[in-house]
């Protein structure tokens, strides 16, 4: 009996975290942009990155022209560009979270998940993305 | 006592998922999706949903809690259906009431960058 309510009261507890400590991603990359927090993390199979704003709250506004913006602060500095942004409606009504998919392009010879890969320490950190 | 404290504890926790109402709250009313007939629809279809939440709610947590022990009982309630028609109901209202999802540009590559207009 005394385990099955310290096993509830641990998945109370498990609620009550923060909403942005219940994203799935091990991010890739960490950073400020425009006074607010984003985590950038890149899909291992498809040319995509995975945008969300670790501190927005639950049912704040957020629009696809913030987000464009972020994604394309971020890759840059590779030569890179955003060709879609959508929201993946099924992660939003499960996580409580946006996580918006950046689709993105580069120019021929590069390699933009290589390069994520290759930095990640860094980019974790806040530092920029460099070719 | 005991009892008591593990009964309320359970019904918490079995409270804070979200559910179709709650995410009524959420939606931006000023969006020019929020009075269109299918989200009219929608939003009336989740104010009719139930979610059953006193006595599913605390059989998820139950089951949340024991794990796999508590798995054949839970079996019975046929929860995974409920919660993916929850998801879907969720889902849906979200996908009528709420415009500005998705921004779809061209791209040409000049002078070894990517441009996308």
């Amino acid at each position: 009996m005394r385990l099955v309510s310290t096993i509830a009261l641990i998945a109370l507890a498990a609620t009550a975290l923060p909403t942005h400590a219940k994203m799935p991603l091990g991010f890739d990359s960490r950073f400020l942009f425009n006074g607010m927090k984003y985590e950038v993390d890149v899909d291992r199979d498809k040319d995509t990155l995975l945008v969300a704003n670790v501190k927005i709250k639950e049912g704040a506004k957020e629009d696809v022209g913030q987000i464009r913006s972020v994604a394309e602060h971020f890759v840059e500095p590779s030569g890179c560009g955003i060709s879609a942004i959508h929201l993946d409606d099924t992660t939003f009504v499960k996580m409580k979270i946006k996580i918006w998919y950046a689709d993105y392009v580069c120019p021929e010879g590069t390699n933009l998940r290589t390069l994520i890969v290759d930095q990640r320490d860094a980019l974790r950190k806040g530092e920029p993305l460099h070719k | 006592m005991k009892k008591l404290t593990l009964v309320l504890t359970l019904f918490v926790v079995g409270g804070c998922a979200s559910t179709p109402q709650t995410m009524l709250s959420t939606l931006d009313r000023a969006d020019p999706k929020y009075e269109s007939q299918g989200c009219i629809d929608a939003r009336n279809i989740a104010m009719q949903y139930d979610n059953k939440p006193l006595t599913r709610g605390a059989l998820e947590a139950i089951s949340m809690a024991l794990g796999p022990l508590a798995t054949g009982g839970y079996s019975l309630l046929d929860s995974n259906t409920h919660v993916r028609n929850r998801d879907e109901v969720m889902a849906e209202i979200h996908r009528r009431c709420t415009s500005g999802s998705a921004d779809l540009k061209k791209c040409h590559e000049e002078n070894g960058k990517i441009i996308c207009v």
